[in-house]
């Protein structure tokens, strides 16, 4: 079936050169099965090669594409013109970026700056567990790793931080989620100075169990029930 | 990527009803339902926070009972009526929403589009009973034994919440906000609903002045006032902590919420011992 769809895509514009901010509307035919990413290349081949938007490895890997879609945050190599027409019930749609970090040019934020969150926690093993014996493997049993492996998905695109009830003086859900995966994880030592990052002021209790994170996440991730394990005080 | 919640009948129902409004099936689409249900919980919140300052105000007549029995006259217009009715509207969603928190940050209720529809379900019908007892106008039930079976169900409900969070790293104040609202749910909903059996007397002054004479319901009134305060208090100041990123402004604004709320507290333990 080679439906075509005639959409309109009202764009957030930005230019740092002259700090000026606009919405400017794109009208375009479009098939079916195309993303969001073919349509903004579409726009720049077609219309205007001035429209900045930023992606990469387009399979829904990397988190470069994470944007706002009428209000929704979500990973625009993902989304399908089709299903978007499905889930909006609308062919017109409006493309923000996502409200993490400062916007650079046009749809593209200052990456950098949105995971200076995810850093503060450390997304690595702080202090490994002693090494297994030489040549072999440190293992984990499966029902161990089963209990966190889907965090271990994230890939911080930000959708969840941006989805956020709480936008402000919190670390935010994929941060939250990087240090959890951490604590879970038998071969982490340094289990004391998670928990203190965990609990401070701009951990647990800035999560308000909105819920909105798991809602929107691209990973199908059930963040909210991993901070909420943290509430319930499975860690120790 | 729609939500469990989504698919079941009663939320695509109330989906059917929020499609009118633009702002609400935005975020619902957007965000999912247990995003729009924290913001009616803090909407609700910011409602009984300002009831709360208004009902020691108007308690406060109680130190003259003939003026309050004349202030009370405005009590059986059909407004003021319809209003009390109303205020259940947030009471019980409020109460109930937080019991739906507590189960899924303490007890790992994961189930939260079945927890999500209860909600609604017993608001709906704990208010619409508000309703026909207001209606009806003529029940009696003795003020002992009612309160006692409230004060017992509360000691219940915190005794679970505490043990259940007691123990874990979370702050002393965020774990009392859960354990005052486990107490305040049976207490809060407990009192509109003794308010509604009997409408007039509800409101009379000797009828009230009679009732807090026990010093049962003397102590279940001062933990009520002090729990309720407290409760307003750690929840104004969370939504203060979500929007304010200078800590000297939010350090004031903690100060300044405490003030008027300990005023108003001591105000309302006041009237309940005093009076």
């Amino acid at each position: 079936m080679s439906q075509e769809y005639d959409l309109t895509l009202k764009i957030s514009r930005y230019d740092p050169d002259t700090g000026r901010s606009w919405v400017q509307g794109y009208q375009l035919k479009a098939g079916r099965i195309l993303r969001f990413v073919d349509l903004f290349r579409k726009i720049n081949d077609e219309q205007d090669p001035t429209l900045a938007w930023s992606s990469s490895c387009e399979h829904g890997q990397c988190g470069t594409c994470g944007m706002k879609i009428n209000g929704k945050p979500l990973l625009t190599c993902e989304l399908l013109v089709e299903n978007a027409v499905n889930l909006f019930k609308t062919q017109i749609f409006i493309v923000e970026p996502l409200t993490v970090a400062p916007v650079i040019r046009d749809l593209v934020i200052d990456m950098e700056k949105a995971y200076e969150k995810v850093h503060f926690v450390k997304p690595y093993i702080i202090q490994a567990a002693s090494q297994p014996p030489e040549g072999d493997e440190y293992r984990i049993s499966p029902r161990v790793l089963e209990s966190y492996v889907e965090a271990t998905r994230c890939i911080n695109c930000f959708c969840c931080a941006t989805a956020c009830v709480t936008q402000k003086n919190y670390l935010g859900p994929n941060a939250m989620l990087a240090n959890i995966v951490r604590l879970m994880d038998p071969r982490e030592m340094a289990k004391q100075e998670r928990m203190d990052i965990l609990y401070s002021e701009q951990g647990t209790p800035r999560c308000r169990t909105a819920q909105a994170c798991s809602f929107v996440c691209p990973k199908e991730i059930d963040i909210a029930h991993f901070i909420a394990l943290a509430k319930e005080g499975n860690f120790r | 990527m729609d939500t469990s919640a989504q698919k079941t009948g009663i939320e695509e129902y109330l989906i059917g009803i929020l499609e009118r409004s633009g702002r609400l099936s935005y975020y619902a689409r957007s965000r999912g339902w247990a995003f729009i249900m924290t913001w009616a919980h803090r909407i609700a919140g910011l409602i009984l926070v300002l009831y709360m300052l208004f009902h020691i105000f108007t308690l406060s007549a109680l130190y003259d009972p003939a003026a309050f029995a004349s202030k009370m006259k405005f009590v059986n217009h059909f407004v003021f009526s319809f209003l009390e009715w109303a205020l259940s509207v947030p009471v019980i969603f409020h109460a109930l929403n937080g019991a739906r928190l507590i189960l899924y940050e303490a007890f790992g209720t994961r189930k939260d589009a079945i927890i999500i529809r209860w909600v609604f379900m017993l608001s709906g019908i704990y208010t619409l009973t508000l309703a026909l007892l207001m209606v009806m106008g003529n029940q009696e039930v003795s003020a002992g034994f009612f309160w006692l079976i409230v004060a017992i169900t509360s000691a219940i409900s915190s005794t679970i919440v505490y043990k259940r969070l007691w123990h874990t790293q979370n702050g002393m104040l965020w774990k009392l906000q859960r354990l005052s609202g486990a107490f305040l749910l049976p207490l809060v909903s407990g009192h509109m609903f003794f308010m509604h059996l009997n409408y007039k007397a509800g409101h009379d002054v000797d009828t009230i002045l009679a009732r807090i004479s026990s010093p049962g319901i003397k102590a279940l009134d001062v933990a009520f006032v002090i729990l309720v305060f407290f409760h307003a208090g750690f929840g104004l100041y969370t939504i203060v902590g979500d929007y304010v990123e200078d800590k000297r402004i939010r350090s004031w604004l903690a100060v300044l919420i405490s003030f008027i709320l300990c005023v108003f507290a001591y105000a309302g333990v006041k009237i309940v011992l005093t009076i």
